[in-house]
């Protein structure tokens, strides 16, 4: 902790940290000093000439007009924010500021929260004196997530601070000079960035502002707000959802001081619009016919207790989602309970990937390794990004990853295939999706025998690590490849002295895919999908899980679902057909229902819900809870503990329940072995000539975010991407169509990418109900 | 589109540097002779190409500086000051009496694209003022009556160099 | 007390003889002034154009919330309400709502004349409060002083604007 040193603002004492900035000791006493260009997060820039204060460096020296966020505290500095001179500059500063700024508040999106209504109001400019005309701009069309009025700007210059500077960004920039100053693009066009969004609370007045919000707007002081959990990705940045009318109308960040502090990803803020058109279907059907809730909720329960009593305890098998919270997961798992049945609830689409994440998930929530906060990562000197593209996969760790790189951090990446973070990369590991783990188990030993000559491609990543003080891994458990969660492991491990702090941190597929991964009753994949086609299981029950992605396809899905007995389907988006399922009951989506995410930390969050007027139906956790009542179990409910359903320590079962959205969640102690699961971890992934890689884009790869039409519309089209070489070597030209490796049905255009590792056929992953809807091409 | 041969004396020259968009002026300064005086937006990639900085970097530089046309331009600059010195001492008049020899206003290109004439807020000549600078060529204490030889000699020079 | 009972005939004869200051409403109508608060209505630009830009300040100011409105956009960029409601089954006559507005748009009229039977009947939507004229401020146009663009004003037509700035200007 840094010293204290006693300063005086405006006649009183207060103890601060030595060589604080003056400004965001002002504001964090709560003492209002206008400022505009000053930004916690960006720092000063002392280009406003806003937060002018009279400043002695003691009381017997004389005062003068300073900027405060250009001002470091000492001992014994006398401050005066309210001195008249002071006042008096900063009331002709706002009104410099104000000479060109147009009359549009009362169709400002900003107003409301707008920071120059309240700076101006502050410094007590009220009167516009000037009588010359106002400069005017023409705007630009940045893209669908933002909207642009250049009349409205200050030239604080925040905008290009952050997207330029903080985000690395490329396409935003300051043109011009003098009175006319410009901030834009060179030409119009969509903003490359996918922080782009920040830019709507970054701007301290309306120049940028949030498009989809426009379209449905309503002042910021109607909106009903809640602290939400973003379900984007599995980082669980805090988020502040704000509707009315019954709809989702924007999102904004919420701060939280170890994850999210001030931005998000446009994933995040933008994904959350598939609120308000999902679920379509919004009345329960029975074999697709219109029934109330009750009316399907009773005929679900009878029927599934009479499979159990006519087929045994082992007939019905469930799907659960790793994208719905741990309430809504316990509750499927209760109501197996309640139905006296053996819990077959499985929570992923594939053995890999419940291999893997299951694994990565042990490591984490067992503290085998030390995984860092975002704002930990900001400090790390060595990045090491592992089998993933930190971009589509875990945006925040690309914004974190940056600011390690704006401090001068070695980063390298081993990947098959280029992310956009890789141009700072001292050099790339490019590698096929099989020999991931290879390479960093090379590195390893490179690193352990410190002899042995080390092959070039890893020399500097080695040579970087040895010398670093901090070093993070970054690894992802999105693509399935437990080989590469146990060699990343191992090589932190090795790599984690005593004197230095090593981080890992996993980034999973979903939300809550750590949470579901200590499920104590977790099916793999196949064996689920045995139970269904040989007959052995009656019923099925999908619970907020898309069955098409599920089952490959919707045939498939449908073919299965027509061999059961009974199918339920309860989910708050009805991608596939409600009438599919002989009980259909549409829950309300995230954002409107409350529940506790397991982040990549091993950190459980509060999720609020907003509530909007009367909702239309329940959580899905409720609707499976009144299932359990139908049930006559109400007992079994009152009973239920959190470790009994999942491999946490009992002793949380207190503190999970008296979890709150303000905490900032508390980290789990999951009981789960890493021992246990490295055990039976089968060589990953079989040697082929050819194989697939999924893209994880940070538009339209996730499942929910992808219904949401500014997301949809930044999706890039669906494509194969393979070498050149490659496709020389096979003799397919650039635009052929051509199979898509594991979905043979569907052929898929070729584009050449030189920055993929060769033998791998690079593919989006797109969710089920997406990729029924790309055009499948068929060669004559 | 530019000859490799300079492309290729722009590239080199940036790398002189320890960090390449040290040459960015000095690359737009050639790009603006090569393209006839001005920086079409075609010079603003090649540019950032070159150097290796975004585009809009490229573009922020060359609006900034007074010196960097970013609108098309004649074959000889003609730029009169108006600041303060040169306006007490009359630079008014010599403005004048350029725009009706020329036919144009100030700001504007003649027809034939021979003359472009433009105010500069300073030459850093305000002990012999009036001044202005026609080309790369500066004029002291010009009077209205010196101005047909200016032009002359101008034009002169402009086609001297063709 | 007879004189006491006098004093008070006296009075009575003296009123006997006087014009009448009550009258026949609704036969005959009161004159109201201009200023009075009653019927709420939502005025027009003196080029016939709505005036209302929904900017919610009328709804935030209503001390009773008998305002509901929502914005949306026309195709001519202009924001307009997409929906404006006021319950005057609640509404107070307050005229906190017209000092709020920033256009001139809603504005309070002389009518009082607006009793139903039926609750419902008092929902007044937007159609019902919107009216052909200007009102009070016959002159003033909004978007007219906005630096906002919509159809046929472009940026730099507004008053007292300056055509857009062009950065890229040789001019320094």
């Amino acid at each position: 902790m840094s010293e204290l040193v006693k300063i005086s603002i405006d006649g009183q004492e207060y103890q601060v940290p030595a060589g604080a900035n003056l400004l965001q000791v002002c504001l964090d006493l709560g003492l209002m000093v206008p400022h505009f260009c000053y930004h916690e997060a960006l720092g000063p820039a002392g280009s406003c000439r806003l937060c002018a204060a009279m400043v002695a460096p003691s009381a017997e020296k004389p005062a003068q007009l300073v900027m405060t966020c250009m001002t470091k505290v000492s001992e014994g500095m006398v401050v005066k924010i309210q001195d008249p001179y002071a006042k008096d500059f900063r009331r002709g500063v706002i009104e410099y500021l104000m000479l060109n700024h147009p009359h549009d508040c009362p169709v400002c999106d900003e107003g409301g929260e707008c920071m120059l209504q309240d700076m101006t109001v502050l410094s007590e400019h009220i009167h516009r004196r000037s009588r010359f005309p106002k400069r005017t701009w023409r705007n630009q069309y940045l893209g669908p997530l933002i909207h642009h009025e250049m009349n409205r700007c200050i030239t604080c210059y925040r905008c290009v601070r952050f997207y330029r500077e903080y985000a690395l960004g490329k396409d935003l920039g300051v043109f011009g000079s003098r009175d006319r100053v410009y901030f834009g693009r060179v030409k119009d066009g969509v903003l490359e960035s996918e922080f782009a969004g920040n830019l709507v609370d970054v701007c301290p007045t309306g120049v940028f502002t949030n498009k989809r919000f426009r379209e449905v707007y309503s002042r910021p002081w109607d909106l009903h707000t809640a602290r939400a959990i973003c379900v984007h990705c599995s980082i669980g940045c805090n988020l502040l959802p704000g509707g009315r009318h019954r709809t989702l109308r924007r999102i904004k960040p919420h701060p939280h001081k170890e994850l999210n502090r001030f931005f998000i990803c446009d994933r995040g803020r933008y994904g959350g619009e598939y609120v308000n058109l999902y679920p379509r279907q919004t009345r329960p059907t029975i074999a697709g016919t219109e029934v109330g809730f009750r009316e399907a909720i009773h005929h679900a329960a009878t029927q599934l207790r009479g499979i159990v009593e006519q087929h045994g305890t082992k007939a019905i098998v469930a799907l659960g989602s790793s994208r719905a919270s741990l309430e809504t997961n316990a509750a499927l798992n209760l109501l197996f309970k309640a139905l006296g049945a053996e819990p077959q609830i499985v929570y992923y689409d594939s053995d890999e990937e419940y291999a893997a994440v299951r694994l990565a998930a042990s490591l984490t929530t067992s503290r085998a390794i030390t995984v860092p906060t975002l704002v930990e990562m900001e400090k790390c000197d060595f990045v090491l990004s592992i089998g993933g593209d930190l971009t589509g996969e875990a945006p925040m760790f690309d914004l974190s990853v940056r600011q390690a790189i704006r401090a001068g951090a070695a980063f390298f990446v081993i990947s098959p295939r280029a992310g956009k973070l890789d141009e700072f990369a001292r050099s790339v590991l490019r590698v096929r999706p099989d020999a991931l783990a290879q390479a960093v188990e090379k590195i390893l030993q490179a690193l352990s025998n410190p002899a042995e000559t080390i092959a070039p491609e890893i020399a500097d990543i080695v040579q970087a690590l040895r010398s670093a003080k901090k070093p993070l891994f970054l690894c992802s458990a999105i693509h399935g490849d437990v080989a590469l969660i146990k060699a990343t492991y191992d090589l932190a491990k090795a790599a984690h002295q005593e004197n230095r702090p090593c981080f890992l941190a996993y980034y999973y597929p979903a939300a809550n895919s750590v949470g579901v991964a200590l499920a104590n009753d977790s099916l793999e994949p196949t064996k689920a999908l045995d139970l269904l086609r040989t007959g052995t299981a009656k019923a099925v029950i999908a619970v907020e899980h898309d069955l098409a992605t599920f089952f490959g396809n919707l045939e498939n899905a449908k073919g299965i679902l027509e061999k059961c007995a009974f199918s339920m389907i309860v989910s708050s988006v009805d991608s596939i057909p409600p009438d599919m399922a002989t009980v259909w009951l549409p829950a309300s989506p995230h954002y409107l229902t409350s529940g506790k995410f397991v982040n990549y930390e091993g950190r459980v969050q509060h999720s609020e819900g907003l509530s909007l007027a009367t909702p239309l139906t329940d959580g899905p956790a409720d609707l499976l809870l009144s299932l359990i009542e139908d049930l006559g179990k109400s007992a079994l409910l009152e009973q239920a503990q959190y470790s009994d359903i999942f491999a946490v320590a009992a002793e949380q079962n207190v503190e999970l329940d008296e979890l709150t959205a303000k905490d900032g969640g508390i980290f789990i102690r999951g009981q789960l072995r890493p021992t246990d699961l490295m055990r039976d971890s089968s060589p990953s992934l079989p040697k082929r000539e050819m194989i697939r890689w999924d893209i994880i884009q940070t538009f339209g790869s996730e499942e929910l975010s992808a219904l949401a039409p500014p997301i949809a519309e930044l999706a890039a089209p669906a494509r194969i991407e393979m070498h050149p070489d490659d496709m020389a070597q096979q003799n397919i030209a650039e635009g052929d169509f051509v199979p898509v490796p594991d979905t043979p049905s569907m052929k898929l255009k070729v584009v050449p990418n030189p920055n993929l590792a060769r033998g791998t056929f690079a593919v989006p992953r797109l969710p089920a109900h997406v990729a029924s809807q790309v055009p499948v091409e068929v060669q004559a | 589109m530019i000859p490799e041969t300079l492309r290729k004396e722009l590239s080199d020259h940036c790398a002189h540097y320890p960090s390449r968009q040290v040459g960015l002026i000095y690359v737009l300064q050639k790009l603006q002779e090569h393209y006839g005086g001005w920086l079409p937006d075609e010079a603003i990639s090649q540019a950032a190409e070159i150097v290796g900085v975004p585009e809009v970097e490229v573009e922020g530089v060359a609006t900034f500086y007074n010196w960097f046309f970013r609108e098309p331009v004649g074959k000889t600059v003609i730029v009169c000051c108006d600041s303060v010195s040169c306006y007490l001492c009359g630079s008014e008049k010599i403005v004048e009496h350029l725009e009706n020899r020329l036919g144009i206003r100030i700001g504007e290109t003649t027809p034939d694209g021979r003359f472009t004439l433009l105010p500069v807020v300073c030459l850093g000549n305000c002990d012999r003022a009036p001044s202005i600078m026609v080309g790369d060529r500066l004029y002291e204490r010009v009077t209205p009556a010196m101005i047909d030889e200016i032009l002359a000699n101008a034009e002169m020079l402009a086609e001297g160099k063709e | 007390m007879i004189r006491d009972l006098l004093t008070g005939l006296q009075i009575t004869a003296k009123y006997i003889f006087r014009r009448p200051i009550t009258f026949e409403y609704p036969e005959e109508k009161p004159i109201i002034p201009p200023r009075w608060r009653g019927r709420i209505v939502l005025t027009s630009d003196p080029d016939g154009e709505e005036r209302c830009v929904a900017c919610y300040l009328c709804q935030a100011v209503c001390p009773v919330q008998c305002i509901d409105l929502q914005a949306t956009h026309r195709p001519d960029g202009r924001r307009v309400a997409a929906k404006f409601d006021i319950n005057f089954a609640r509404c107070i006559f307050c005229g906190f709502c017209e000092e709020a507005c920033p256009t001139y748009a809603i504005q309070l009229t002389p009518d009082f004349e607006m009793s139903a039977t039926e609750r419902s009947s008092l929902l007044y939507h937007k159609e019902d409060l919107q009216i052909s004229g200007t009102g009070k401020h016959p002159e003033y146009s909004f978007w007219k002083v906005s630096g906002v663009a919509i159809g046929g004003k472009d940026k730099g037509q507004g008053l007292n604007e300056e055509p857009p700035t062009n950065y890229r200007s040789n001019m320094p």
